[in-house]
């Protein structure tokens, strides 16, 4: 789960990964809605190609990058399919299908492919903010643009505990395994079913042994716990500037 | 719809079940499906209940110190069984459940949508699984839709007494079951354009089926299971989080008076059906002369086009009473064998126990 998990590359030391998590954050949120109000083609094509070359430049696996853009490529490709059968006048070709005739209609594929597009430049924004900033990084950036702190001590409790639990279920999931618990169809419902009480069981000891080691360190709230965020940096300045000019290239070109 | 229409929707549904296939990762909405005003709209329905999961945790933690680390880890919980692969062999893909049911069955459903919302947040940013812009509409999804379908499901038929493995089956199978109907929902709201968005509802529904109408099912199991093994090992959590609320017990007396309602809800269901049987075969048989059947239709047509009418039974039951007396004697064999057996059937087994 570690090399999928993007936050894993975040935690390396580059260029980006040093810029301030606020900047991105704001910059990557409205580099989508400018995306999503895009009508061209063209500037949704040099997202789609621009991040992966960005993301290969600070040394992320082309393995990891297909691997993030195959589930939305999945889906993206299934809408088009549906878009291309189901809007539109102008017939382009006919599918026969066990004595069925489907129908692909031009502006159903134009519709489609536009969605596609923005589909595949949104998903490469996300992708450039999980690789170059860890989640507590984001976390500390929507503090300081004052989300409710009860909600982010519960998001910063869930990272935290992810991959504790993750194997710990891990670790249950073997022993069934090695004890044919997953053999017969019955026997696997009857397994999955006592992996995931075990993984509510030792959630619950867990939730009440960290809040006691939380109370035994004088641990009272979230902004008491957390360094305030750094000043920008020149670098953040510097990074400002072209995260501007790149979104008024995608505001011209929309 | 005509059948024509009906078909075409099958095949497009056909042809999505082909290409979503591989791991099905479709009950998050990705990135950039949304136009932005629906992203928008979907966002204005999540965050009511978001912000009353916020205000709520300071008054749960009041009452249970330690339940915001609690909803921490149960947002972990929620991350790991809806990154859960689970085979489908009918779509011969894999897919996830939501998880929503066991949050919303242990938290309570304002607080499943709070652990939602993070779980969907982690899962956008980090796996590319959904989206920013489509977070409200996730939320609303497997948030809002799952939890609340789930809570109620499980409240409803444990007021009914049902066995709790019951009462969290349907909880996980209707978590999974909304959440899916809501994605279809959203989905075609959204991507209509100019033709019916009812037609584009059925069709994404229809692809869904493949693989969530097992998915359903296996998660059912997956609730189902797991509020079991927690009540059987660690009965005081599901007390300590108000999903069972009783002590020891009165849990062991409510369970005795719940297996006798269980033997008056099967008696009341016996009695149903042989009721419903009488008042079918009797309408069945008014209609008998409207309806012949396809042995008088085509089988007794054939045979005497051929030369080969039928003949009078050996034993025809249909003189006097003899169906009657044959009834009779199957009747009192079958209590006798009945009566015969009964120590060994109930009471010996009761004793056992």
């Amino acid at each position: 789960m570690n090399d999928i998990f993007s936050d894993y590359f975040a935690q390396r030391d580059n260029f980006l990964t040093r810029l301030d998590a606020r900047l991105k954050a704001v910059f990557v949120i409205m580099a989508i809605i400018l995306t999503l109000y895009s009508q061209k083609v063209f500037a949704s094509w040099c997202i789609i190609l621009s991040v992966p070359v960005i993301l290969l430049s600070i040394k992320v696996p082309v393995k990891i990058i297909i691997h993030r853009i195959c589930a939305p490529l999945g889906i993206a490709l299934s809408i088009l399919c549906i878009q291309t059968f189901y809007h539109g006048n102008t017939p382009i070709w006919r599918l026969h299908i066990a004595g069925l005739s489907l129908t692909a209609y031009a502006e159903g594929l134009r519709y489609g492919y536009a969605i596609v597009l923005k589909i595949m430049a949104s998903t490469s924004w996300v992708l450039f903010l999980s690789m170059t900033t860890p989640l507590p990084k984001l976390l500390e950036a929507g503090l300081w643009f004052k989300l409710p702190p009860a909600w982010i001590e519960v998001c910063f409790l869930t990272y935290r505990y992810i991959f504790v639990l993750l194997e710990d279920a891990k670790t249950v999931f073997d022993a069934q395994k090695v004890r044919l618990g997953y053999t017969a169809p019955f026997r696997s419902l009857r397994s999955l079913g006592v992996l995931a009480g075990t993984i509510v069981i030792k959630a619950y000891d867990q939730s009440i042994a960290t809040y006691e080691a939380m109370m035994l360190r004088g641990y009272k709230n979230i902004n008491q716990a957390l360094a305030p965020m750094e000043r920008l940096k020149t670098a953040d300045v510097l990074a400002a500037f072209i995260f501007g000019l790149i979104l008024i290239a995608l505001e011209r070109a929309g | 719809m005509n059948i024509k229409k009906t078909a075409f929707y099958l095949v497009l549904s056909a042809i999505f079940c082909l290409l979503a296939s591989g791991n099905a990762w479709a009950m998050h909405i990705s990135e950039g499906i949304l136009p932005m005003k629906w992203a928008g709209f979907w966002y204005l329905i999540a965050i009511p209940f978001v912000i009353k999961g916020i205000r709520d945790i300071k008054k749960k933690t009041e009452i249970n110190p330690h339940f915001k680390v609690l909803l921490g880890l149960m947002g972990a919980v929620v991350f790991i069984i809806s990154c859960m692969p689970v085979p489908v062999p009918t779509a011969g893909t894999c897919s996830h459940p939501a998880g929503t049911g066991i949050s919303a069955v242990l938290v309570g459903p304002v607080m499943s949508i709070l652990v939602t919302s993070i779980a969907l947040l982690i899962q956008a940013l980090f796996l590319a699984h959904g989206g920013l812009t489509t977070w409200g509409a996730d939320i609303v999804s497997m948030g809002v839709m799952g939890s609340f379908a789930a809570y109620f499901s499980f409240r409803i038929l444990q007021k009914l007494k049902a066995p709790l493995f019951l009462c969290g089956f349907i909880a996980g199978l209707l978590a999974d079951w909304a959440t899916y109907a809501t994605t279809s929902f959203e989905l075609a709201s959204a991507l209509h354009g100019s033709k019916s968005m009812l037609s584009l509802f059925y069709t994404i529904l229809v692809a869904f089926i493949p693989t969530q109408l097992p998915l359903g099912i296996l998660e059912g199991f997956l609730t189902g299971g797991m509020v079991v093994f927690v009540y059987k090992r660690r009965p005081d959590i599901l007390h300590s989080l108000g999903v069972t609320g009783k002590s020891k017990v009165e849990s062991q007396k409510s369970k005795l008076q719940t297996k006798t309602q269980n033997q008056n809800l099967s008696g009341y269901i016996l009695i149903l059906t042989f009721a419903s049987w009488i008042l079918t075969s009797s309408v069945l048989a008014q209609e008998e002369s409207k309806w012949p059947g396809v042995d008088v239709n085509v089988v007794e047509k054939f045979a005497q086009e051929h030369g080969r009418p039928a003949w009078t039974p050996f034993i025809n039951t249909d003189q006097g009473d003899l169906l009657l007396f044959v009834f009779l004697l199957a009747g009192a064999a079958g209590g006798f064998m009945a009566g015969f057996c009964w120590r060994k059937l109930f009471c010996e087994r009761e004793g056992a126990q």
